[in-house]
């Protein structure tokens, strides 16, 4: 049929997966050491670059990193335009493949995570284009035979000002490559900047608007087979037993083959493969909650509140040390603080498991023969992805190509590999044809890599003047341990802790230790991970203290702040855009939470009121501080979005378990903020001129308490458990 | 045998009469601008047209559409004012749910040529978005009912 294949071939060409061609080009890359590379494209082609100027002009930059919807695939080769002084329409962006090429030099690794993907390659894509623009100025002096530093540079061009002779940089790029690569490339002063720092179209727009973009779900290949999956119950669960016979005989079926938790049926179109996979005769076996339940789970995560022989100390990291120490808290001295304390307050709180609910289930397609493997995948871990295809299927790391597709929404989810893997598994058993191994909703919901629920108990010491000590006790799983990453000895999961109790709140005697628990239930990276409930935990906590010191709750913490100026400016901010000490209608209430990480800082004010236990979020005001902002607009969506991703779960966000498995199933039981429940936003940036930060994940960890905290302000009513639901409360 | 026609072009599809249109459409007819994101009508990034109006093609059986007009957003040409705020205001993300937004508030446009806040809630409700484009595709919405509405008294 017409339309099918010309919209396959469309499906591959369009986006390149076949990254660039052999012809001669001007390249420039990086090496893992961080050192340049640079030079004419060998003939193997065997040279990934992040920057590629061919002779006809075309400027391709690879973004490294995964595009999940934060405008990364825009910002990263924005950041090389920059300091190239390329004309941004010359501009063609490439999707990132696994490769050394595009490992980090300060992380050691080629993935997306962590809102890092600015801070971690800024200079080090600034040094590409910087070097590339000087090779291109030397090219055009030798011809010129005149010094390159009387060269000029902009729009794609380079001039010779006092003879007006000017260069494309296309017609530069050969003689470009044959010069050396400078050790150390001047670049431009801040100020200067022309692209970094504007607003400007997501170089991914048009195709977004207009169904072209290939996501994961989309890759189309020739004589592509689709692979559905049929899943045990619980999470974790695995395959006793199932007859391929039973759907073998259905139009479409291929093959049935077993899978890592489950079984792929492959057929000729997906929905094929989904009902026979769900007519597929098959036996599970249990997974690692067998027999658990929400309600014993709560009493388990509650009981090791009192659990002192099983709390590890969280370190204190000593961050000046080379390398950094570890050291325990001083637990006696903060135990005595509390035992002497003039007042004292002992709150408990508490956050369920939650989805992620990327709107793009999990999706990969692998293609498999005797000695290549080709992928292409929505994933945030190009580097360990590459890594399992080759030991799944046993040929050299050489021998696998790993194509990163647009990502319909990542949120931590796309880091694993659990789909990938599966697909790759599946392609094993029908070599040479590609396979599109997709999950359904259902399937996206009940195997995720859950954010672990928690209980924190924190006791206050203070006084008139303020907080004395304090002491958290944090019990739920360690996402560490799930992984199988090397622990500290004697320390708990140090990623657990963070942001418990503010460090950057001046107030002495913290100590925090934590309780693991000893399930295997599946939990990863959700969107600000450990932030997402500690934040929740430690502005709640702040908040009630000021309550019981009858204390501003804004002023309370503007005053611990006093070390920290560039903090303290964000909350100052925020109060500021939300008219903190403006009165307010009857009923309403302000709440005010900061957060920091990701080297970026964000502060925020909810307005809320309640009756009747229909609650109405009349106001979000964010504040925010990235540093240097690459383009304020993007910055600004993902504030939007990190709000809304907030309060989705804050309100409703819960997965409860029965018998080891999940409760939850799809939109209609675990519901997401929808249009029309989305509040007012007001956001302002802050120019601290400081170096690049994060602001993927940055917006979600304050909304919580923030809302929390404007509640108890509206109605006097104390919020220690989310979701909202759980405490009787919806939106009006 | 199903006959229908498709963003203006007879077409015709040997599958099964109770496939969804939206798995037809994917895997079949290579249009894979309609998304898959529920299966249920809960999330409405399968939104297409039929005879004009917004339908869940994830619920909807191939046979549903025998003799009827279906638009999917590679039918709305690219140059549609809708589409075009959408490039303006930079509203999507990762921008999987956003051939169903078009696809809605197009509809939505069409009934409804200077819509209210409460008219945009009403028809968008039942469309989601994860990363929280939700202000922009409100403000969209606005920006391509007032370039419409110049555009016909120009």
């Amino acid at each position: 049929m017409q339309h099918r294949s010309k919209a396959q071939k469309a499906g591959v060409s369009r986006r390149g997966f076949l990254q660039g061609s052999v012809a001669a080009a001007f390249l420039v890359g990086l090496r893992v050491d961080g050192t340049l590379i640079a030079g004419e494209r060998p003939a193997d082609g065997r040279f990934s670059a992040f920057l590629e100027i061919t002779p006809d002009g075309v400027i391709r930059i690879t973004t490294p990193t995964t595009e999940m919807g934060q405008g990364i695939h825009t910002n990263l080769p924005r950041i090389v335009a920059e300091e190239l002084d390329a004309d941004w329409q010359d501009v063609e962006v490439v999707m990132p493949h696994a490769d050394e090429a595009f490992v980090s030099p300060i992380t050691g690794r080629h993935r997306t995570a962590s809102s890092e993907s600015v801070y971690i390659y800024y200079e080090q894509l600034r040094d590409v284009g910087a070097s590339a623009r000087e090779m291109l100025c030397a090219a055009a002096a030798a011809q010129w035979s005149v010094a390159a530093e009387e060269c000029e540079t902009s729009a794609s061009v380079v001039r010779h000002v006092a003879s007006g002779r000017e260069a494309s940089f296309g017609s530069l790029a050969l003689a470009a490559a044959a010069q050396p690569v400078p050790s150390e490339p001047r670049k431009k002063r801040p100020e200067d900047f022309t692209l970094i720092g504007k607003a400007i179209e997501r170089k991914d727009v048009r195709n977004k608007v207009t169904g072209k973009t290939v996501f994961g779900m989309d890759v189309a290949l020739s004589d592509m087979l689709h692979a559905a999956l049929r899943t045990p119950p619980q999470v974790g669960g695995g395959v006793k037993s199932f007859d391929p016979a039973s759907v073998l005989e259905r139009r479409g079926v291929v093959a049935v083959v077993e899978v890592d938790g489950g079984v792929a049926v492959i057929a000729d179109s997906f929905w094929r493969a989904r009902q026979a996979a769900e007519a597929l005769e098959v036996e599970f076996t249990p997974g690692p909650a067998d027999g658990l339940d929400t309600a014993a789970m709560r009493k388990t995560l509650l009981a090791g509140l009192d659990d002192d022989e099983a709390a590890v100390p969280f370190p204190d990291i000593d961050t000046q040390a080379v390398p950094p120490a570890f050291r325990p808290l001083d637990r006696a001295a903060t135990l005595q603080v509390l035992a002497e304390a003039q007042r004292t307050l002992e709150l408990e709180y508490e956050v369920p498991y939650l989805a992620h609910l990327t709107m793009e289930p999990m999706v990969c397609t692998a293609q498999v023969t005797e000695s290549a493997c080709r992928i292409w995948a929505p994933s945030q871990q190009p580097d360990r992805g590459r890594e399992a295809a080759a030991q799944i299927t046993g040929l050299p790391l050489e021998a696998v190509r790993m194509d990163i597709t647009f990502t319909g929404g990542g949120f931590g989810r796309k880091w694993e590999l659990d789909f990938l893997r599966q697909a790759v598994q599946a392609a094993k058993a029908v070599p040479g044809r590609p396979v599109k191994l997709a999950w359904t909703r259902e399937q996206d919901v009940q195997h995720d890599f859950y954010r672990p629920a928690y209980v924190a108990r924190t006791r206050v010491a203070f006084d008139d003047k303020g907080i004395t000590g304090m002491y958290s006790r944090l019990v739920g799983q360690s996402i560490w341990r799930f992984q199988g990453r090397q622990m500290i000895p004697g320390m708990a999961d140090p990623t657990a802790a963070g942001l418990l109790i503010y460090d950057i709140y001046d107030f002495p005697n913290k100590y925090i230790d934590h309780v693991d628990v000893p399930w295997d239930i599946p939990v990863g990276l959700w969107r600000s991970v450990t932030l997402s409930q500690n934040s929740f935990f430690a502005e709640s906590t702040i908040d009630e203290v000021a309550a019981e010191l009858a204390r501003d709750p804004y002023e309370f913490r503007r005053e611990m702040l006093a070390g920290h100026p560039r903090i303290r400016k964000v909350l100052e901010t925020a109060a500021q855009l939300a008219g903190w000490d403006e009165p307010l209608p009857e009923g309403h209430g302000r709440g005010i939470a900061l957060s920091h990480g990701y080297q970026s800082i964000c502060a925020q004010v909810a307005e809320v009121s309640i009756e009747n236990d229909r609650l109405r979020v009349h106001k979000l005001s964010c504040a925010f501080d990235c540093g240097q902002q690459i383009d304020p607009d993007m910055i600004r969506a993902q504030m939007e979005g990190g709000m809304v991703y907030g309060l989705s779960a804050a309100l409703r966000g819960d997965i409860n378990f029965k018998d080891g498995a999940v409760v939850e199933s799809n939109f209609h039981d675990q519901p997401i903020l929808r249009m029309g429940e989305t509040p007012q936003m007001l956001i302002e940036l802050i120019d601290s001129g400081a170096a690049p930060g994060g602001a993927g994940e940055a917006a979600v960890p304050p909304v919580a308490p923030a809302l929390a905290n404007a509640i108890f302000a509206a109605s006097g009513r104390r919020i220690r458990r989310l979701p909202l639901s759980a405490s009787g409360l919806r939106l009006a | 045998m199903t006959d229908m026609t498709l963003n203006g072009e007879a077409v015709s599809l040997d599958v099964e009469a109770d496939m969804p249109l939206l798995w037809a459409l994917r895997d079949h007819l290579g249009l894979t601008g309609t998304k898959y994101g529920c299966g249920l009508a809960q999330c409405g990034a399968c939104t297409v047209h039929m005879d004009g109006h917004p339908i869940r093609a994830c619920v909807t059986p191939v046979a549903a559409a025998e003799g009827r007009s279906v638009t999917t957003i590679e039918g709305l040409g690219g140059d549609h004012p809708v589409q075009a705020a959408w490039i303006a205001l930079n509203v999507p993300q990762c921008g999987y749910c956003q051939s169903g937004q078009i696809m809605a508030a197009v509809a939505l446009l069409e009934r409804t040529p200077e819509p209210t806040d409460r008219d945009i809630d009403q028809a968008m409700q039942g469309q989601l978005c994860r990363c929280g484009t939700y202000p922009r595709i409100r403000q969209a919405i606005k920006q391509a009912a007032r370039n419409r509405v110049q555009e016909k008294s120009a």
